[in-house]
């Protein structure tokens, strides 16, 4: 089953149905996945699918029954999830399209699933309308729809403040937990990694995704234009033509400059263009994590 | 190369149109909404008003396009061998006919002269490549209007003459107008000569005396009789109109003005009437009249108005003392104080055409006589004497003012280019091309000067 493209995703009203397809998609490149293993107890029995570990099936019951079960353990040490993602109003470009918003939203929406259906607890944390909009980190089938429903209620508006967004979300964090900041990292660049850092530094497990359009790259105009500012409203007029190189350095400057800090504050960090389908997109993000490729992510001792 | 059109060149102008455009425009730049211009900021950003030329190789198609738009408006002909031996061989004739009164005399053949003028231009117009024929009265007049059609055309040029040649028809100083290049031919029809007697009549108190003058080239007879005077002659249609106190005086002034001699005919058909100042009626004249003229009085007024004698007298009249304002009109003759001496109103009133000539001067005046006189002479209907001269220009005379147009037709700036002679057709091909190329660059290529441009920008940023 080919990936579906982001255009197609995105044009799916009902988001969970969105995360669902994506995270289906997920499965089916079989590997293993990341948020699985935590929990200890004993739960339940369900038919083996390929890319289980074998060292959940139940072999007892396989020599009784001659079907391969995968044993599924409770949670114990429930594992909670806060996903921060960026309302600001440069998520909504490219006009056109899939945005980086949407992208987003379809990305924060799966893994949300992902986590719930492995039994975890998951929450948000976002600004809406320079307040902080909080969704409580717990599991269950009802609590997704609601988070589900609250992501899809966003609109991209305004500018955020990231850097408090981040610490809020750590604070309210029972425990040690995984943050997972979904945003451009457009703004407030050096208070934003900042608080990654210290998020991290307090033992939780901070992931950075950072979304790009293909368009920002380079500038896709020529001659001169007037460029307007999404989140501020200034307007600049630019030869295009002329700055497109130092404008495409400036840009790798950046990007490389958000890897290669998340890599020394011990962040995950994983660059996703929205011209990629998000479950190959999340697919190999989740690959590189459980294989401790991902950059800034050292592998660590899962902790019970 | 000559040019049709040289003014074109003004239009050369144009080509800094481009140019300033481009560096004074602030351009119509499309606004982009962008996720962020903090990049932006770290690039060197160039001033909004364009201080430089980019794009130099599109620039300058476009200015080649004007330019050769611009040349081809000029109308170019390009002189190559073959073209010029062309042009050697092409004549262009502008062909001048004799209108005059005189050239109604019978030719030799018993035809009018006119005719045989017209029948000669033909000839003449249908030897020559090019020609324009000008009829006038005048050929001496008429001469410079030919030397610039001439002017104007390819091939070689030469101005042709049609007529009796009385004396003063050409003159050695009107051809001397026209550029050696230019042959010149003189075309003479010859007439029969003219027979027509002159009658000059005079009046002495209640008599009237005629001269009749016949003039031939031989001889001059004059044949003189004393009568007494006849209506059919349209004395009765000039009236004195004089008031009763003044025309005792009035009959002085009419009958010294007698005395000076009119061609005869006289006009028999309208009527004129000089109104002296003490007429009783006059008043009433002046209020039933109205200054527009009919042609004919139009033609009475200018005879009036170029009447030596009248001008004379009147200028040197002591000022009148009336109230002249009132009257309105034509001034006819004015005073010494340059007030007006004779006004001319045309009147209708009676169901045919008057023309009154309000006279402000006393009515035994020698402005009064001068004005009757003038009268007189202006309502005759005889031909100007200069038409009557039986001497012609010698056969001699003509011969050496004649000449042969020179062998090759020398360089015109302003050479006629029309009738397809121009080559302005290939530089609005040029200009087509250079307009496709255009439109080619600028939709295919990127912007000749992008990379270097960034390589700049990258130097200054570094």
């Amino acid at each position: 089953m080919s990936a579906l493209s982001p255009t197609v995703v995105a044009a799916i009203d009902d988001l969970e149905l969105a995360a669902r397809i994506v995270v289906e998609g997920l499965r089916t490149g079989g590997h293993r996945s990341p948020f699985h293993g935590y929990s200890t107890e004993f739960r339940q029995h369900r038919p083996y699918r390929a890319g289980d570990d074998l060292k959940y099936l139940d072999w007892k019951l396989f020599a009784r029954s001659d079907r391969l079960y995968t044993r599924q353990f409770r949670e114990t040490t429930n594992l909670s999830v806060m996903i921060v993602l960026d309302t600001s109003a440069s998520m909504a470009y490219p006009p056109h399209g899939v945005s980086k918003f949407q992208y987003g939203q379809i990305v924060a929406a799966a893994l949300s699933y992902l986590v719930s259906e492995q039994g975890h607890a998951v929450g948000l944390m976002t600004m809406d309308a320079g307040k902080l909009s909080y969704v409580a980190a717990r599991g269950g089938r009802q609590h997704l729809r609601a988070l589900l429903a609250r992501i899809d209620r966003f609109k991209p508006a305004g500018a955020w403040d990231p850097a408090r967004v981040i610490a809020r979300s750590a604070q309210l964090l029972q425990r040690r937990g995984v943050v997972i900041v979904i945003s451009d990292f457009y703004d407030a660049e050096e208070d934003t990694r900042r608080e990654m850092r210290r998020v991290a530094q307090r033992g939780h497990d901070v992931a950075m995704l950072q979304l790009i359009s293909p368009s920002e790259m380079d500038l896709p105009y020529a001659e001169h234009v007037e460029l307007e500012d999404l989140e501020s409203g200034v307007r600049r007029l630019v030869d295009a033509t002329t700055i497109a190189p130092a404008y495409h350095d400036a840009m790798h400057d950046f990007l490389a400059r958000c890897r290669s800090h998340a890599l020394r504050d011990g962040v995950d960090y994983a660059l996703m263009s929205t011209a990629t389908p998000p479950e190959t997109a999340l697919r190999d993000y989740l690959l590189r994590r459980s294989r401790g490729l991902v950059a800034g992510h050292a592998p660590r001792a899962v902790q019970k | 190369m000559t040019w049709g059109n040289a003014w074109a060149f003004i239009g050369l102008a144009a080509l800094a149109l481009p140019v300033l455009i481009h560096l004074l425009s602030r351009g119509h730049a499309r606004v982009h909404r962008f996720p962020t211009l903090r990049f932006l900021e770290a690039s060197r950003l160039l001033p909004t008003r364009r201080t430089r030329v980019h794009d130099l190789l599109l620039l300058a198609v476009r200015a080649g396009i004007l330019a050769a738009a611009v040349i081809a408006l000029a109308q170019p002909v390009w002189r190559t061998a073959n073209r010029t031996r062309a042009l050697g061989r092409t004549l262009a004739r502008a062909i001048v006919v004799d209108t005059s009164a005189s050239m109604n005399r019978v030719t030799l053949s018993g035809d009018r002269a006119i005719d045989s003028a017209h029948s000669e231009a033909r000839r003449f117009a249908a030897q020559a490549q090019t020609s324009t024929v000008i009829a006038t009265h005048s050929p001496s007049a008429a001469i410079p209007a030919a030397v610039e059609w001439l002017n104007r055309q390819q091939g070689r040029g030469e101005l042709v003459v049609v007529s009796d040649f009385q004396d003063g028809a050409v003159t050695a100083a009107g051809l001397s107008v026209l550029p050696h290049a230019f042959g010149v031919k003189l075309a003479r029809i010859p007439v029969k000569e003219l027979a027509t007697p002159v009658e000059l009549m005079s009046r002495f108190g209640t008599d009237e005396m005629t001269a009749r003058t016949t003039v031939t080239l031989a001889s001059t007879n004059v044949d003189w009789t004393l009568r007494a005077p006849l209506a059919r002659r349209g004395d009765d249609q000039l009236s004195v109109l004089a008031g009763p106190g003044e025309r005792a005086r009035a009959d002085a002034a009419i009958r010294a003005a007698g005395t000076i001699a009119v061609r005869l005919p006289l006009d028999s058909v309208h009527t004129i009437a000089v109104v002296l100042p003490q007429f009783a009626q006059r008043a009433e004249l002046v209020r039933a009249s109205n200054a527009p003229l009919s042609r004919w009085a139009t033609d009475v007024v200018a005879r009036l108005r170029s009447d030596s004698l009248l001008l004379v007298v009147a200028s040197a009249s002591a000022d009148v003392p009336t109230a002249v304002d009132t009257v309105g009109g034509i001034v006819v003759a004015r005073t010494a104080a340059g007030r007006p001496a004779v006004m001319a109103k045309q009147d209708t009133a009676r169901g045919h055409e008057r023309l009154l000539l309000f006279s402000f001067a006393d009515a035994g005046s020698l402005t009064s006589a001068a004005l009757i006189a003038a009268t007189n002479t202006a309502r005759s209907l005889a031909l100007p004497l200069t038409e009557l001269d039986p001497s012609t220009l010698s056969d001699a005379t003509l011969a050496s003012w004649q000449r042969e147009p020179a062998a090759e037709a020398p360089p015109r700036n302003n050479a006629n280019a029309r009738g397809g002679t121009s080559d302005g057709r290939w530089l609005w091909l040029l200009a087509l091309l250079l307009l496709a190329l255009e439109t080619w660059m600028r939709r295919a290529l990127p912007p000749a000067s992008a990379h270097g441009l960034a390589a700049d920008s990258r130097e200054r940023a570094a």
